[in-house]
C-alpha cells in the first residue's frame, strides 16, 4: 500500500510567532544594511567629492601636465607633444585610481568597526531572542522528563516575556488533567470505577 | 658657545667683512636685492604645511610637496634666521619639524625619497619615482642646516638621513648613477651620464662616510664641450642655465680643478652664463623679451607648460620665454649683468611679474603670457644665490662639511690660491 505523502498545507502554523520573528530578523538585517549604507556614504562620498569635484580635477590636470613637463626636461625627451599628452593622461588616471583606492580604503576603515559592532549586537540579540524560545523548550523537556518518571506535580510554566505561553498553558492543562485523573483513580472505590476513569485514554 | 658655533659665527662675520661681491652695489640695487631676498624667503614660510613642515612644489593650489624644494627650504630658513626675518627659535622649530617628518613619516627606499609627496600625509604622491637628484638636493639643504645648527637635533637628524642613504644601490651596478627607481618597474632607464646639475649628487655619494660610491663614478660621466662665440662650455643637454647653478648653490667650485680634464666648474658656469646672455642678445630680433638685460634661459613654465628652455651650447629650446630665476641663479657668476637684468625686469614688468614671493616664474612677451605662480625650486635658487652673492656663507658652511671635503680631495686638484679673497 502506497504511503500517503504528508504535504505541508500552511507555512504559517504559528502565525503570530512566525510573523514576530520574521519582523525581528528583517529589522536586524535592515539595520545592518542602513549602517553599511551610511558607512559607505560617509566614508566614500566625502572622499569622492573631495577627489572628483571639478576644481580638484582641474588641479590634478594641471599637476599631471606639470609632472609630465618635469619628466620631459629631466629625461631629455624634448618636445614630443603627443607623447606628453599620453603621459599626462596616464599620470591623471594613476592619480584618479589612487584617489578611488583611497576612497575605498576610507570606506573600509569606516565600515569595519561598524560591521564588528553590528556582528556583536546580532550575536547578543540572537542569544537573547533564541533564549526566549530555547528557555521554555528546555523547561518543557525537564518537566516532561519528570512526568515520565512519575512526578505529576511539575508545572509547565514560562517567564513573563518568553514565547510559547499557549503551549505552556496547554501542557499545564494536560498535566493538571493527568494529575486529576490519577488522583481520582487512586481514590476510586472499585476497579470498575477506576476503569471508567481510565477509559478516556486511548492506548 | 662651543667651538663649532664660534667657527660658524666667524664664517658669517668674515662673509660680512669680506663679501664675495665683486661689483659695488648702488643703494638702489642693494635695496632691491634685499627686497627680492626677503620676498623670496616668504615662499618657504607660507607655502608649507605647518603640521609637518612639507613645502609645496609650486604656489599653485593642489601642488604636491617636492623633496628638492624642501632642500631649498631648509637652506632658506637658515638664511632667514641669519637675516633676522625669522627668530632663531622659529627657524629651528620649523627645520626640526621637517627633519622629523622625513625621519619618521616619509617613506624611503634605501634612504632615497620619492620625488613628490602628499602635502598632508608625507606619503608618495603621483606615483612618482624614488629620485636620486631630488634626494641629493634635499640632503644638501639638510646638511647645511645641520652645519648651521651644529651639535643640535637638526645636526643629528641631518646626519642620520644622509648616512642612511645607500648610494651604491642607486648605481644599479653601472658606472654612473641612475636617476630613479619605482617599486612597480624597478630602476628607470635614465642615468646621470653627462654634465648636469647632478654634480652635487655625485659629491654627496662619493663623500658618504657610510655608503660611498667609488670615485671613478665622478670620472665616468661625459663632459661635452662646445663653443658659443668666445665662450667655451662643458655643457648640459638642454643648455638650461639652472644646470650650471644648482650644485653651486651649496658647493663652491672656485678653487676646485677637476681631475678629469682640468675643468673649473665655477669658471665653466661663468662661461655658460655669459653664453646664455649672448644667445639672448643674438636672438633679440626674434623674440621681444630677449636682450642684454633680459636673458637667462632655463627650465621654467611657459605658454605651453613646463619646458627645458636653454641656450647654446646645448639643445637651446626657446620660444621667447624668460624666467627671472635664470639671471638670479647666476648672480655669483656674472653679478653685474645679473643685477642689471633683474632690476630691469623689476622696473619694466613689476606689475605682471612681481608679487608677494618676488618674481613670478616666467613671462613671454611675444605671446603676452605671464606666469601666475611661483615654483619652489626657482624661488629657492634665487634666494640662495642672492645670499651667496651678498655674503657667501651658505657655500662657506657647506664646504666645511666632511663629505664635501672628502669628495673634493678625491676628485679635484685643490687650487691653493683662493679666488674668493
Amino acid at each position: 500500500m502506497a504511503q500517503k505523502t504528508h504535504k505541508r498545507l500552511s507555512y504559517l502554523v504559528k502565525k503570530n510567532f512566525q510573523v514576530k520573528y520574521t519582523l525581528l530578523i528583517l529589522s536586524t538585517l535592515l539595520l545592518v544594511m542602513f549602517a553599511s549604507a551610511a558607512g559607505i556614504y560617509l566614508g566614500m562620498w566625502s572622499s569622492i567629492i573631495e577627489n572628483f569635484n571639478e576644481f580638484k580635477v582641474s588641479q590634478n590636470l594641471e599637476t599631471a601636465k606639470r609632472i609630465a613637463g618635469y619628466e620631459d626636461v629631466r629625461y631629455k625627451k624634448g618636445d614630443y607633444r603627443i607623447e606628453r599628452i599620453f603621459r599626462e593622461a596616464e599620470l591623471l588616471s594613476t592619480e584618479q585610481r589612487s584617489a578611488l583606492a583611497n576612497a575605498l580604503r576610507a570606506v573600509n576603515r569606516t565600515l569595519l568597526p561598524k560591521i564588528a559592532i553590528l556582528a556583536g549586537l546580532i550575536f547578543l540579540g540572537g542569544i537573547f531572542l533564541s533564549h526566549k524560545v530555547a528557555g521554555p523548550m528546555y523547561r518543557f523537556e525537564q518537566s516532561a522528563k519528570a512526568v515520565k518518571e512519575g512526578n505529576l506535580r511539575v508545572h509547565f510554566s514560562v517567564r513573563k516575556n518568553d514565547e510559547m505561553k499557549k503551549t505552556a498553558s496547554m501542557l499545564e492543562e494536560m498535566a493538571e488533567s493527568l494529575r486529576g485523573d490519577i488522583e481520582r483513580i487512586k481514590k476510586a472505590g472499585t476497579l470498575e470505577e477506576a476503569h471508567r476513569i481510565a477509559s478516556k485514554y486511548k492506548t | 658657545m662651543n667651538e663649532a658655533k664660534i667657527v660658524l659665527v666667524l664664517t658669517v662675520l668674515a662673509s660680512l667683512l669680506c663679501p664675495p661681491s665683486a661689483h659695488a652695489l648702488s643703494p638702489g640695487q642693494e635695496k632691491f636685492l634685499d627686497k627680492l631676498s626677503r620676498d623670496s624667503f616668504g615662499y618657504f614660510m607660507e607655502e608649507t604645511n605647518p603640521e609637518n613642515g612639507l613645502i609645496k612644489d609650486s604656489s599653485r593650489l593642489g601642488a604636491p610637496c617636492s623633496v628638492a624644494v624642501v632642500g631649498f627650504g631648509l637652506t632658506a630658513l637658515c638664511i632667514g634666521e641669519s637675516n633676522g626675518w625669522v627668530s632663531r627659535e622659529e627657524a629651528y622649530d620649523r627645520i626640526v619639524r621637517i627633519l622629523r617628518t622625513f625621519t619618521g613619516k616619509v617613506p624611503h627606499e634605501h634612504g632615497f625619497f620619492y620625488h613628490f609627496l602628499d602635502m598632508r600625509t608625507g606619503k608618495r604622491a603621483w606615483n612618482s619615482e624614488v629620485s636620486s637628484i631630488d634626494t641629493a638636493l634635499f640632503l644638501a639643504g639638510a646638511l647645511f642646516a645641520g652645519q648651521y645648527f651644529k651639535d643640535t637635533e637638526v645636526d643629528r637628524l641631518a646626519r642620520f638621513l644622509y648616512e642612511r642613504v645607500d648610494w651604491p644601490w642607486m648605481m644599479n651596478s653601472r658606472e654612473v648613477m641612475c636617476m630613479g627607481w619605482k617599486p612597480e618597474t624597478g630602476f628607470l632607464m635614465y642615468y646621470w651620464d653627462s654634465y648636469s646639475e647632478a654634480t652635487i649628487l655625485y659629491a654627496l655619494a662619493i663623500g658618504s662616510p657610510t655608503h660611498p660610491i667609488e670615485e671613478k663614478a665622478w670620472f665616468a660621466w661625459k663632459r661635452p664641450r662646445d663653443l658659443y662665440g668666445e665662450y667655451e662650455v662643458v655643457y648640459s643637454y638642454f643648455g638650461s642655465i639652472f644646470t650650471y647653478q644648482y650644485s653651486h648653490a651649496w658647493i663652491d667650485f672656485r678653487n676646485l680643478c677637476d681631475r678629469a680634464g682640468g675643468v673649473n666648474y665655477h669658471d665653466n658656469s661663468v662661461s655658460a652664463t655669459l653664453a646664455n646672455r649672448q644667445f639672448c642678445i643674438n636672438n633679440s630680433d626674434k623674440h621681444t623679451g630677449y636682450g642684454e638685460n633680459s636673458w637667462g634661459l632655463t627650465a621654467s613654465l611657459g605658454p605651453d607648460g613646463y619646458r627645458g628652455y636653454g641656450a647654446r651650447p646645448g639643445a637651446a629650446i626657446n620660444d621667447g620665454t624668460i624666467a627671472p630665476c635664470g639671471m638670479a641663479g647666476s648672480l655669483i657668476f656674472a653679478e653685474e649683468e645679473c643685477i642689471k637684468g633683474l632690476k630691469h625686469l623689476y622696473e619694466k614688468h613689476r606689475k605682471f611679474l612681481y608679487g608677494k614671493y618676488g618674481f613670478k616664474d616666467a613671462f613671454n612677451e611675444d605671446e603676452g603670457w605671464w606666469a601666475e605662480e611661483y615654483l619652489g625650486i626657482d624661488v629657492g635658487i634665487t634666494l640662495i644665490m642672492l645670499e651667496n652673492c651678498k655674503r657667501g656663507f651658505v657655500r662657506k658652511a657647506f664646504m666645511g662639511t666632511d663629505p664635501i671635503k672628502s669628495w673634493a680631495q678625491k676628485c679635484f686638484k685643490i687650487q691653493e690660491e683662493s679666488k674668493n679673497i
